[in-house]
């Protein structure tokens, strides 16, 4: 048996196959590798055969001719075409392999062919599990030291799918040993892989925008990125060969010895700050992966809105161009914009109607926010909708668009609009009536400079448009207690006689107001009768609970503190359950009962389930939840998820098929779903419900 | 950063507090403060998955949420993966007792026995068949058939054999497998009614079962401890028993002989965990002050209890010791209330602050609604409080786009009536009698 390498050539019957890099021999001897070539064997003809044809572990000296044929049409191919079945690519690495681990031979040659494979054949994980390993170990074992910067970026970041568990770990004994940042495609990696992690449909959903949300996450609170650390033992890196030849060779745990590096993966507890960015991107996503499942479209009002704040940042709102449009056309010298809402409601596509709804004027509101204006009066704090014609202000705030976001600011549009309203009563408002109410509000609210502002713009609207006295003290009867009531019915009469006159419309109007806030009129003449000789402006004050927000705050962040260790709960027990798990390149079978595996079979009447291999992970099932339910409930599940319902009798017969007792089987597949899926997935009533949308929603 | 709420949680949530109950599942989301006692009774669970014994006294003023806690520390101790089993304490169902009430205690706690998968108790059956069907894996697994998996319930109940009646115990799982492999329900269900400790007569448990003993108000306690023993072995981190409305034994039970036996049995459980007699095993009591404190009727009546449950004595004004076996609950403060409506809303809205039904003004303003309607200490009862900020919820969610001012003013506060008030104190005629009435009391949604 002899190697052929880079610079030599194989012709074999009508193949001729360049830089081989495999063995050959002539002779037929047992103990020769997998996939040395025997040149006296017979070769067929190239035949499309079904996957799998060519067994799991192939050797060159057993296969058909026919498959000979195919595989030297594909060395001859260079190792280019594209392979109906991945054991060919396996047999001739089984050679690579033996080449580089046994022998100690080519192998810059191995890894360049090795990783150009893994480059070419990226789909089957099982292909990529074993090649990524044997990178790692063929690394490792060469010491990560000697590994130069160009080559950790062109094998172990470069090559897609490369990342076996063995990999990253080489991947990140590296950065620790030369004191670089964790750049962040390996920090996702790992944050992907971590137990603490929970898996969503979000990430394989919405990829482009999970990826740069983690991406914006991890440069805030990084910067370039997480310097690793080791911890105090060292890691041994084994490896399992591929190769049937090297598995059942006696010496081949002595040629394959563990290579040791520094064990960053050890030190767990430094990756807890990714797993955190991972979740919140998680959580923050949700919503536009509920809006995506619906179907809304990437570049719509609705799924803007759905965005987490830090990807709003770097995105133009789809319909920005509009708005500007409108308000550069409709700008008045104080830079604001006053509009009927019929000229606004087109940009949310609401259509002429007399009323919009509560539900279209939020959006509008909220749309108006997200282009970067506010909008007056937003129905978020007046809780009422737009009439097609009332008046609506929009201005840019001086920072950020926000809504006022406290009490004084509600509290103060209130006597705002009562101060309006008043003034307005004798049919004209005066600038000293207007003066009076601003001098009111300055000196009894605390505003942000943006909520003047706000305030500004809705005295304007209210200018224009004054409301209704009777109305907003019939609304207010019903808000305010009588105490508050005859506070407000003073500030009435206080703005009617600022000009010093009390008119005899104002008096009117100040009898409606006294009425319809259920006040006794006769207050009121007694304090027109005062007024005649000395005016008063009273200020309403109001008798409420005191909280103490130092303490409110404490005990926030002592509840807060509380809802994270009872959180916690989950995770220990997640972590317990799939820490051992093998690793998830490597696809799962399993049998059901009376195939050939071991599984507790209870020999019974014949049974239609049988020889029906589940392979997983089962649809709808996430891979990392099913590697957490014991195995032996995995093809129990698979039938359980055929049938929407099922009763009790009929459960309880399948349950038993599979030698299992009914009760431990429903609880040991709660407690899983429960888990990992979120909830329950068999309900337990009358007859046992499969709640398959925890499948096929956000787990 | 805002958690989601599934939405069986929040249906659970707001459906139990509209009915002015605790929530059984979700508590998490409306938990208010309680940072030490509840880090403390988490550590007590991790002692006990170890192995380890705790026991704790959660005592507080009528109102001050010690089911609400005992409930809260239920569904963590689910979330670990144990065992818990829970019930309240009536003049029928007591710790020790000469006419079944100790055993009609252990009927309900069993009864009430619950797992993660089964959180509304009725998991006995899940238990033994876990562990059954594990040994019974294990053994196909090697090649055994039936008879080897009896045999091999006996043998890994072996270990159990320094625990009362361990053997009678074992016999009763076999014959539980031994109606699996037969598709005799009968006898399953006879050794399930045998384990709930529902057999009253010996006889009837030999003819059916084919044992000598059965569970009875003698040996509760050790039944216990040998149920905590199997659910370790079961492989769940390990039992809890949580007891609730302790009063009755020492306010209602007017017999000063009943009340001491009730105590000594209560000092045993409280001396093995204490000094590590026992492992895999938790006890939450639930009680008022007046059951710890009362001089003449209340553990501190029993000197030897006393001593053992004493406060720590630096532990004075605003400052507290956890690490005792007694956790006092304080009563609400308003700005707890607060948070509490806070979290109600944040339930409503799934957990999503832009779903929030009313502004943080509200929360304020209903406060003082509540203030002028109930009384400047109505938030030491936050029952009424939170029962009727949920009703107030629920109309703004059925009808968006009203005022929350106008539903506010509309909103209906009733004053509960503290049970307290109606319980019988000694020399009263009916103390003792047997209208115990607690059950309705016990529905109460307390914080």
């Amino acid at each position: 048996m002899r190697w052929l390498g880079v610079n030599q050539r194989l012709e074999v019957g009508a193949y001729t196959i360049e830089a081989p890099l495999t063995y050959v021999t002539t002779t037929t001897r047992a103990e020769l590798d997998a996939s040395c070539i025997n040149l006296r064997l017979p070769v067929g003809r190239p035949v499309q055969q079904a996957k799998g044809a060519l067994g799991y572990w192939p050797q060159y000296s057993r296969i058909s001719p026919d498959q000979r044929a195919n595989y030297l049409a594909w060395m001859a191919s260079g190792r280019n075409a594209p392979l109906a079945d991945i054991g060919y690519a396996f047999l001739f690495f089984y050679g690579m392999e033996r080449r580089a681990l046994v022998e100690g031979q080519d192998i810059p040659a191995i890894l360049a062919e090795t990783t150009r494979l893994l480059s070419l054949y990226p789909e089957s994980a099982s292909f990529r599990g074993y090649l990524g390993s044997f990178v790692a170990y063929v690394l490792a074992r060469a010491g990560v030291e000697r590994l130069t910067e160009s080559d950790f970026e062109r094998i172990l970041l470069g090559v897609p799918g490369i990342l076996s568990d063995s990999a990253l770990s080489v991947a990140l004994a590296w950065l620790q040993h030369r004191n670089q940042p964790l750049p962040l495609v390996l920090a996702m990696e790992i944050a992907r892989r971590d137990v603490r992690s929970p898996r969503s449909v979000v990430t394989e959903r919405l990829p482009d925008q999970f990826r740069a949300l983690f991406a914006a996450k991890y440069a805030a609170r990084y910067g370039d990125g997480v310097k690793l650390k080791a911890a105090a033992n060292p890691m041994r890196l084994e490896y399992h060969p591929a190769s049937p030849s090297l598995l059942t060779m006696g010496s081949y745990r002595s040629s394959l010895a563990p290579a040791v590096l520094p064990n960053v993966v050890g030190l767990q507890s430094q990756f807890q700050p990714l797993v955190s960015i991972w979740s919140e991107c998680i959580e923050e996503l949700k919503p536009l992966s509920r809006q995506t499942a619906k179907g809304v479209a990437p570049h719509t009002r609705e799924a803007y809105r759905a965005l987490p704040a830090a990807l709003k940042e770097g995105t133009d709102h789809p319909d920005k161009a509009r708005w500007d449009s409108l308000v550069a056309d409709n700008v008045g010298e104080d830079g604001r914009v006053l509009l009927p809402a019929s000229a606004v409601a087109p940009l949310v596509d609401v259509s002429e109607r007399p009323k919009l709804t509560l539900r279209q004027s939020v959006d509008l509101a909220d749309t108006a926010q997200e282009v970067g204006f506010l909008i007056v009066p937003d129905p978020h704090i007046t809780g009422r909708a737009y009439a097609w014609d009332d008046l609506i202000c929009l201005f840019r705030p001086a920072g950020a668009a926000a809504l006022p976001a406290n009490g004084s600011y509600r509290a103060a549009a209130s006597i705002l609009e009562l101060g309006m309203a008043m003034a307005a009563a004798d049919g004209q408002v005066e600038d000293a009536e207007i003066a009076h109410v601003a001098r009111f509000l300055e000196g009894h609210f605390t505003l942000t400079e943006d909520e003047q502002r706000y305030l500004a713009a809705y005295q304007a609207i209210l200018q224009h448009r004054p409301p209704s006295l009777a109305r907003l003290s019939r609304r207010l009867q019903g808000a305010l207690t009588a105490e508050q009531r005859a506070l407000v019915g003073r500030f009435l009469v206080g703005v009617a006689a600022t000009n010093g006159v009390v008119e005899r419309q104002e008096a009117a109007a100040l009898r409606v107001a006294y009425n319809a806030l259920r006040l006794d009129t006769a207050e009121l003449d007694a304090l027109l009768a005062e007024l005649r000789s000395e005016p008063a402006a009273p200020a309403p004050a109001e008798t409420s609970i005191a909280l103490n927000t130092a303490l409110l705050e404490q005990i926030l962040a002592e509840t807060e503190e509380v809802s994270r260790l009872l959180g916690q709960a989950g995770e220990e027990v997640e972590e317990l359950e799939t820490g051992t798990q093998p690793p998830l390149d490597t696809p799962l079978v399993v049998t059901h009962p009376s195939g050939e595996q071991p599984m507790p079979a209870r020999p019974q009447a014949p049974d239609p389930i049988a020889d029906k291999p589940v392979v997983l992970p089962l649809p709808g099932v996430p891979s990392q939840a099913i590697l957490a339910l014991d195995a032996r409930y995995h093809a129990l599940l698979a039938d359980l998820l055929s049938h929407e319902v099922w009763d009790k009798e009929e459960f309880s017969t399948l349950v038993r098929r599979y030698g299992m007792m009914p009760a431990a089987a429903l609880e040991e597949i709660n407690t899983w779903s429960d888990e990992h899926l979120g909830d329950f997935l068999i309900e337990d009533g009358d007859a046992y419900g499969i709640r398959r949308e925890l499948l096929e929603n956000e787990p | 950063m805002s958690v989601a709420i599934k939405p069986r949680e929040r249906d659970a949530i707001l459906s139990s507090l509209r009915a002015g109950v605790v929530p059984r599942i979700g508590l998490r989301h409306i938990q208010v403060g309680r940072r030490d006692e509840v880090a403390a009774v988490l550590n007590d669970l991790e002692r006990v998955g170890q192995g380890g014994a705790s026991v704790r006294f959660i005592i507080g003023r009528y109102g001050a949420g010690k089911s609400f806690f005992l409930y809260l520390m239920r569904a963590e101790a689910l979330e670990r993966k144990f065992v818990v089993a829970q019930a309240d304490i009536t003049l029928e169902r007591r710790l020790h007792g000469s006419g079944g009430q100790g055993r009609a205690l252990y009927a309900e706690l069993m009864r009430n026995v619950a797992v993660r998968a089964k959180p509304d108790g009725g998991a006995l059956a899940s238990i033994v068949e876990r562990w059954v069907s594990d040994v019974d894996h294990q053994v196909r697994q090697g090649g055994g058939a039936d008879a080897h998996v009896a045999s091999a319930i006996h043998e890994r109940l072996k270990g159990l054999q320094e625990l009362v009646s361990s053997y009678d115990f074992s016999t009763v799982i076999q014959r539980y497998f031994e109606g699996f492999q037969k598709g005799n329900d009968t006898l399953q269900d006879h050794a399930l009614r045998w384990l709930r400790g529902e057999y009253t007569t010996r006889t009837e448990a030999r003819q059916d079962l084919g044992v000598r003993t059965i569970i009875d108000d003698t040996n509760v306690y050790d039944y216990l401890k040998l149920f905590a023993a199997f659910v370790r072995l079961s492989g769940y981190a390990g039992l809890l028993v949580n007891v609730d409305e302790m009063g009755v034994l020492s306010h209602r039970l007017s017999h000063a002989q009943a009340r001491m036996a009730n105590y000594e049995v209560l000092l045993s459980i409280v001396n093995d965990c204490l000094q590590g007699n026992v492992g895999g095993i938790g006890f939450l009591f639930g009680g008022t002050d007046a059951f710890l404190d009362d001089r003449r009727r209340g553990l501190a009546s029993y000197e030897a209890l006393a001593t053992r449950l004493a406060a720590n004595r630096f532990a004075t004004e605003g400052l507290r010791d956890c690490s005792g076996p007694v956790l006092r609950l304080e009563t609400l403060r308003v700005e707890e209330l607060h948070v509490l409506l806070q979290r109600i809303r944040s339930v409503f809205a799934g957990g999503d602050p832009a779903k929030h039904l009313v502004p943080d003004e509200a929360l304020l303003a209903f406060l003082n609604h509540c203030q002028r309607t109930l009384g400047a200490e109505f938030f030491t009862t936050p029952r009424d409080a939170a029962k009727a900020f949920v009703g107030f919820l629920s109309v703004l969610e059925q009808n968006p786009g009203t005022p929350w001012q106008q539903v506010l003013t509309g909103t209906p506060l009733e004053r509960s009536t503290e049970p307290d008030e109606q319980v019988p104190v000694e020399g009263d005629p009916d103390a003792g009698g047997a209208g115990d009435g607690s059950s309705d009391r016990l529905a109460a949604f307390r914080l």
